[in-house]
């Protein structure tokens, strides 16, 4: 409909009732031009207002062009520093495109910094027209399917890592306690990182790496860490078992698939080339679709027979696809064929009862005919089905005096030509982007790590009892049933029994005990910072608090991610000219930057330093001194044959009674002699 | 203020005296051949062991000199030591080294000979810094007037010189005699002990090191045999020179094994960096296209039919032909007409000058027509 009326109403004409005055006001609104200025106008530029009044003269309901040659003209008006002038500029670009939604960010940008609230509503109708448009939706849904695809994998991966790094004691006290017992050299401590090391150069994939981290992984780690890594596997999982449905996306993102090329008809008008472009679709599933569009385009061009022919092939291979109809009808309205028309128009709602452009049109065709109650009731009920918010989503059609509308493809429908054109699962894209990461094929990455996780289940219940790594109670480094001591009642790994070995006082014992426990942890606690701190989350994992790390981790991933694609995978080829916004940076390196502050403030939690460790009722027995031999007694007389009495050098000689009675002898033996 | 000075002008023994008759408690810091600490309680000595972490503990020295413990268990009570905290008293007590009293006995000892070790000195420098502070974890097992400690310090700094004319030489070897037949001879408990370990010929010096007393009192112990005729230096005779029995520190076994495991490694290594270079990229190669699964290849070139781009490659290329294709139209719009290069895009800021590089790298070729009212971009 045209813009706002003025109606103008002699003063002799009374009408009959309310009736009458709905008559009166349909035919004044169908019938008056508009007495406000038009928006065009303030296009400074005629080269841009003829540009535009021509793709507004063949169809163009969506001026993505001349809205963003005025929104860049806004931003060039804003950087000089005239606000205001800036301001009307992008009201007219957002006037200009129901479906570009950068002016309405910049305008709620312009209005948070001058204070105004209206920056709320800018904001909501830059984000309804984000999503509102089908190449919003599919650069929104390829984009999120991509990150939260990145963020998985990154997040399982690193987890991965990390939770190998906190279990790794557990494995290298075997691997040298193995390699150590047969070999001397390279040193036992180097040979678990050498394996380590020797996987990564075979550069296997993440993929592989993945698989392998479980399978390893699976006997050591705890319920929570279990329940963890299943749920990112399954995530995983499901993305790949839907991939090839998921490159339904692809044809929508494409730019050489025909959902891209037919999508075209809804924001550029009608030209040769896109004709051309839309006549080269030879695949026959979307004959339909492709005469459809071709139909409208020659019917915006003028080429009402063409147009007509077009239109009548798409019908009858598609009996059901209402637009076409629709178009059908309006050929036939512009034709001046108004029956025919009205049949067209009434397929349509025969089809979809709720097209408010067909009751609109049927609306129309009626005042051509005449017929004005009829054509009340039609314009009534296409404005309970919401007129508006057609007229809201293509504002260009305020722009220029439309009798009928036509119709584009609905999203819905472009969704279902993705569908058809991308879902088959031949294309891969998705594989694409992630194959020279993964080097595994991702529709085959949910048997992969379903196949692991199966593996490691299988590791877990059949690890031989002599493998079992348990932790010292002490120290709490890892021991095992070969090397571990529980004499002392506790379990005591090599190094701590060998410190308190030879020793009968409990109190010493305690003391060394206490004193290897502070030094491990010591040791522990600084050693750790590295593989702790690096990544955001990592400590969080590396301390038990699994699920809190790799939230932190998924949140600094898609942070990180947003910094290196500068905002999405996929840009959006209409906005190619502007970068991405300074503050989107700023607040991604924010956000990388507080989730790392989270993870350095990650503590081990404090733990008591002195306390008894040794069981309470355990006691050493007393040594058996049988070093000191029994003192001999000595015979003055006989120098050469006596046998030393004196201690040896270098014993623990302590004074026993015996020594004493020796003593004690030899004083009597000399006081007789 | 502490009190300080040097030896030379006011005696050791004066200072002793002073400190003892004005029942002070802290520490003499005396420092000449070596540093030495000697604590004071109430005017009483009652430790010379400096628990300052470089001084040397004497009562180590004590002990292993004289044969109370060997190096090796020594070696592991400082072990001990370090890793617990502990002091070394507290270890011997509680490993049942010595008994208390005995323990005692040793300390006691130790800080006559620390004395008179200190007396001796010709040149030294003091400082006493008083204060019942400084005596916190000194552990004390014995108190010692002053006065009964300098007359026994004085008594054998008098008699040591004429048991070294007597016995002038460690290497001297000496033996015991018989007790003479018809005589009762009584023995002091050192020349007991002395006399108990002289059952074959020994050098002086193994016998001091194994006598568990002090020097002085086994110098003293063998005069006083000598003079009992209990006891005989034998001359013109080579010291047996007692075998020391080194521990030999085994190497741990190399047994050869070295070789085989390194070479095991690095050809591990170098396997899984070709395994990386070849293997992995024929396995498993990044950009495998999907004809490798499927039946039903697809032309892989994308030639105006509506086709789905057939790998990342060509998908990329078209969203730049696109970005290219946007941004020629809004020249278009503002200008009338199509620039006459790309580059008037990226200086009009239409597209990103980083769009322009990757077009030329792409290959992609743009004329303007003749008009200006039209253009190709095309793949070259």
């Amino acid at each position: 409909m045209a813009g706002p009326v003025k109606l103008l109403m002699p003063k002799r004409l009374k009408p009959t009732g309310l009736y009458g005055v709905l008559i009166a006001i349909l035919v004044v609104v169908a019938f008056c031009k508009p007495l406000f200025a038009n928006p065009l106008d303030e296009i400074d530029n005629d080269l841009l207002r003829s540009y535009t009044t021509a793709e507004l003269q063949h169809g163009a309901w969506s001026l993505q062009v001349p809205a963003r040659a005025v929104y860049r003209d806004a931003m060039e008006t804003l950087e000089a520093g005239d606000t205001e002038a800036a301001r009307r500029k992008l009201m007219l670009a957002a006037r200009m495109s129901g479906d570009y939604p950068d002016p309405l960010f910049a305008l709620a940008r312009i209005d948070l910094r001058a204070g105004r609230t209206d920056f709320i509503i800018h904001l909501i109708e830059g984000f309804d027209r984000e999503v509102r448009s089908f190449n919003g939706q599919a650069l929104l849904a390829a984009n999120l399917v991509i990150m939260a695809t990145a963020v998985s994998f990154t997040v399982l991966f690193l987890t991965l890592i990390f939770l190998l790094a906190r279990h790794w004691p557990e494995y290298d006290h075997k691997i040298r306690e193995i390699y150590g017992g047969r070999f001397a050299f390279p040193p036992a401590r180097f040979i678990g990182p050498l394996l380590i090391l020797g996987l990564l150069i075979a550069r296997a994939g993440i993929a592989l790496y993945s698989a392998l981290m479980i399978v390893v992984l699976w006997p050591v780690i705890g319920r929570r860490e279990k329940a963890a890594i299943l749920t990112v596997t399954i995530f995983i999982c499901a993305v790949s078992v839907l991939s090839p449905r998921l490159e339904t996306l692809t044809a929508a993102v494409d730019e050489g698939s025909v959902t891209r090329r037919l999508a075209m008809i809804n924001d550029s008008g009608a030209d040769s080339r896109l004709i051309k472009s839309i006549g080269s679709i030879d695949d026959q599933r979307f004959r339909a679709e492709r005469d459809f569009a071709l139909g409208t385009m020659k019917s915006r061009m003028g080429l009402y027979e063409e147009a007509r022919d077009h239109l009548l092939a798409s019908v009858q291979e598609r009996g059901d696809f209402a637009p076409a109809y629709l178009n059908l009808g309006n050929v036939y309205f512009r034709q001046g064929d108004f029956n025919r028309a009205l049949a067209g128009y009434q397929n349509v709602v025969s089809i979809d009862s709720t097209s408010a452009l067909a009751w609109f049109n049927i609306g129309q065709t009626y005042i051509n005919k005449m017929l004005f109650a009829e054509s009340s009731d039609a314009l009534e009920k296409a404005r309970e089905l919401g007129i508006e918010r057609y007229n809201e989503a293509n504002p260009a059609t305020a722009l220029i005096e439309l009798d009928i509308y036509d119709c584009g493809f609905p999203a819905t429908e472009l969704w279902r030509i993705a569908y058809r054109e991308g879902g088959s699962g031949k294309s891969g894209i998705l594989d694409g982007i992630f194959r020279p990461w993964l080097l595994f094929p991702l529709r085959w990455m949910w048997l992969l790590l379903a196949a692991a996780v199966t593996a490691g289940v299988i590791l877990a219940k059949n690890v031989p009892g002599s493998w079992e790594v348990f932790f010292c109670t002490n120290c709490g480094l890892t021991t095992c049933s070969d090397c571990a001591d529980t004499d002392t009642g506790i379990t005591l790994c090599h190094n701590c029994t060998a410190a308190i070995s030879g020793l009968s006082s409990t109190k010493v014992m305690e003391a060394l005990l206490r004193h290897r426990r502070q030094k491990v942890r010591s040791i522990r606690s600084r050693g750790g910072w590295l593989k702790m701190k690096v990544v955001p989350g990592s400590s969080k994992i590396m301390l038990g608090s699994i699920w809190s790390g790799m939230f932190i981790m998924a949140v600094a991933a898609c942070a990180s991610f947003t910094l290196i694609w500068n905002g999405a995978y996929l840009g959006d080829p209409r906005g190619a000219g502007s970068a991405a916004p300074l503050l989107q940076r700023i607040a991604a390196a924010v956000v990388i930057v507080l989730c790392w502050l989270a993870t350095i403030r990650s503590r081990r939690k404090r733990e008591q330093v002195n306390y008894r460790i040794l069981p309470q009722d355990f006691r050493v027995s007393e040594p058996e001194d049988d070093r000191l031999g029994t003192p001999q007694s000595l015979d003055l007389e006989d120098t050469s044959s006596a046998s030393r009495a004196a201690p040896e050098p270098a014993v623990r000689r302590r004074f026993t009674d015996e020594d004493v009675k020796a003593q004690d002898a030899f004083k009597e033996y000399l006081e007789k002699l | 203020m502490a009190l300080e000075g040097n030896a030379k002008d006011f005696g050791l023994s004066e200072i002793f005296q002073l400190i003892s008759i004005q029942k002070k408690s802290g520490m003499l810091s005396v420092s000449g051949d070596e540093n030495m600490a000697i604590f004071f309680q109430d005017g009483l000595i009652v430790s010379t062991r400096d628990r300052r972490a470089r001084a040397r503990d004497p009562l180590k020295d004590y002990l292993l000199r004289y044969g109370f413990i060997g190096r090796d268990e020594m070696n592991n009570l400082q072990q001990i030591q370090a890793r617990s905290g502990m002091d070394l008293t507290d270890i011997l007590l509680q490993e049942k080294y010595f008994s208390d009293e005995e323990l005692s006995t040793i300390f006691t000892e130790q800080m006559y000979e620390t004395v008179q070790e200190v007396l001796s000195w010709p040149k030294s420098y003091y400082k006493f810094v008083t204060g019942s502070n400084v005596l916190v974890g000194v552990p004390t097992f014995n108190a010692l007037k002053v006065e009964g400690l300098l007359m026994e310090s004085m008594r054998r700094i008098d008699e040591f010189p004429e048991m070294r004319r007597i016995f002038p030489s460690g290497e001297m070897v000496v033996r015991r005699l018989p007790a003479p037949p018809g005589s009762s001879v009584r023995l002091e408990k050192n020349e007991e002990i002395v006399y108990n370990m002289l059952s074959e010929e020994t050098s002086i010096s193994d016998l001091v090191s194994h006598s568990r007393m002090a020097r002085f009192n086994t110098y003293e112990a063998l005069k006083n045999l000598l003079e009992k005729e209990l006891l005989e230096i034998t001359k013109d005779t080579s010291p047996v020179a007692e075998e020391v029995e080194e521990e030999v520190l085994e190497k741990k076994a190399q047994s050869g094994r070295k070789l085989a495991p390194t070479l095991a490694v690095v050809f591990t290594l170098i396997a899984c960096f070709f395994a990386g270079e070849y293997a992995v990229p024929a396995i498993l190669p990044p950009g495998w296209t999907a004809e490798a699964f499927s039946s039903d290849p697809r032309p892989s070139v994308s030639s105006g039919g509506g086709m789905l781009s057939a790998d990342l490659d060509e998908f990329r290329l078209r969203r730049l032909e696109a970005t290219v294709s946007e941004g020629l139209e809004e020249y278009f719009a503002v200008k009338g007409t199509y620039p006459f290069t790309l580059e008037v895009l990226a200086v009009r800021k239409f597209v990103t000058r980083d769009t322009i590089s990757r077009v030329h790298q792409a290959g992609i070729v743009y004329r303007m027509g003749e008009s200006g009212q039209d253009y190709s971009l095309a793949l070259e």
